[in-house]
């Protein structure tokens, strides 16, 4: 699907088209949800997070500038949502989790399924701070570029590189910690 | 960007998800070169990042998710739909209205009719004297004079008369009804008077 069809498809459902948002839906939820689940580690939540988030399209559709991409002008949405949900429940957004592997998150299955050191991959990801967490998942789960990231986050871009140099000398030292030993940082 | 201020190690994670312009990457590349630790930090972030992805291509909530948003959507819709539709005719109810009205009006005012006291009202300044009236015939002879002094001697004057037979009402001023002796005194005296009253009762 090309940016242009993005943009048509935006434009569809600015007129109440519902099957243009079912297809929106398709092609963007999973990077929404994800986004959202790498911040609130509750799957429920993240769900929520992106109910909101697509609504808010199928509400403010019409507002797409298309200055920047469609995927980043939606990350920035979810963003803005993420902030929200951490005021309303009084989390601090910053918290870093406790150094403990969070048993109930992995189920026998996939503790099995798993090595180890995947396991704790995901486990020190997990006890980043929001802040570094956020950057992380965007460049590597979502692999965009430092700029757009700068744009989702509304931060300079030179704040996205030093939360992104913290973030993987904190998730060295993390898998460090647990036997698993990068070569760097 | 200020790329040259700033270590290449700066832009490896941009470097590993390929997003660099081309002239940092040419500038990251030949750092890399020459520099072993950036290396392994390269194959590091690359393994962590493929770990990270596969681990976090989780199911998403998928249709569940679709199925939500298209209740939330078709609420609201209808909410919009309340807010936009005009409110119900208030045309038919207003005649009801004006009838209900003048029931009200027309029950107030029986009521107060219904609890209208019986008899008469009395004031707060205490109850009115009943007023004495007598039934007087004079003599056809007696002169106005006489007729006078007779009134003067019983306080009383003349109300009404003279009717078809006559009779005078004469009423005893300063005479309650209720003054039994002060009636029947008044009454003796003129019956005393026999040339100038030939007939007198009491009402």
């Amino acid at each position: 699907m090309t940016l242009d069809s993005d943009h048509e498809l935006l434009e569809l459902i600015a007129h109440g088209n519902e099957p243009a948002l079912e297809k929106f839906y398709h092609k963007y939820e999973s990077r929404v949800y994800h986004f959202a689940l790498s911040r609130l580690h509750d799957p429920h939540a993240a769900a929520g997070i992106l109910n909101e988030v697509m609504m808010e399209v199928w509400r403010s559709a019409s507002r797409f500038e298309g200055k920047s991409r469609v995927g980043t002008w939606l990350l920035g949405i979810t963003h803005h949502k993420i902030i929200d949900y951490f005021r309303k429940h009084h989390r601090h957004q910053a918290e870093e989790l406790q150094d403990e592997p969070d048993e109930q998150s992995n189920s026998i299955d996939e503790c099995i399924i798993a090595t180890q050191q995947s396991k704790w991959i995901r486990h020190c990801m997990d006890r980043l701070s929001d802040d570094h967490r956020q950057v992380a998942h965007l460049a590597f789960f979502e692999e965009l570029p430092y700029n757009e990231i700068a744009a989702i986050l509304d931060c300079p871009q030179g704040t996205v590189k030093t939360r992104m140099f913290h973030a993987k000398r904190n998730l060295v030292r993390c898998l460090a910690a647990h036997g698993v030993e990068p070569e760097f940082g | 960007m200020t790329s040259t201020q700033e270590h290449p190690d700066m832009l490896l994670p941009w470097y590993v998800n390929q997003t660099l312009s081309a002239e940092e990457l040419e500038q990251v590349e030949q750092h890399l070169e020459t520099c072993e630790r950036c290396r392994t930090e390269v194959a590091t972030l690359k393994h962590i990042r493929d770990e990270y992805k596969q681990q976090f291509a989780t199911q998403s909530p998928g249709r569940f998710g679709l199925a939500r948003l298209k209740a939330d959507i078709k609420r609201d819709r209808q909410e919009q739909e309340k807010e936009t539709l005009p409110r119900p005719s208030f045309l038919w109810w207003r005649p009801v209205m004006v009838a209900a009205v003048l029931v009200i009006v027309i029950q107030s005012t029986l009521l107060v009719k219904m609890e209208r006291p019986e008899g008469t009202i009395t004031p707060l300044s205490g109850k009115p004297a009943a007023e004495v009236v007598l039934q007087v015939r004079f003599n056809p002879q007696a002169i106005e004079s006489e007729i006078r002094k007779v009134l003067l001697e019983v306080d009383g004057e003349i109300v009404s008369g003279p009717g078809a037979l006559g009779i005078y009402r004469i009423t005893l001023k300063n005479v309650d009804a209720d003054q039994q002796d002060a009636i029947l005194r008044a009454v003796s005296m003129l019956k005393e008077n026999k040339n100038v009253v030939e007939f007198v009762s009491s009402q």
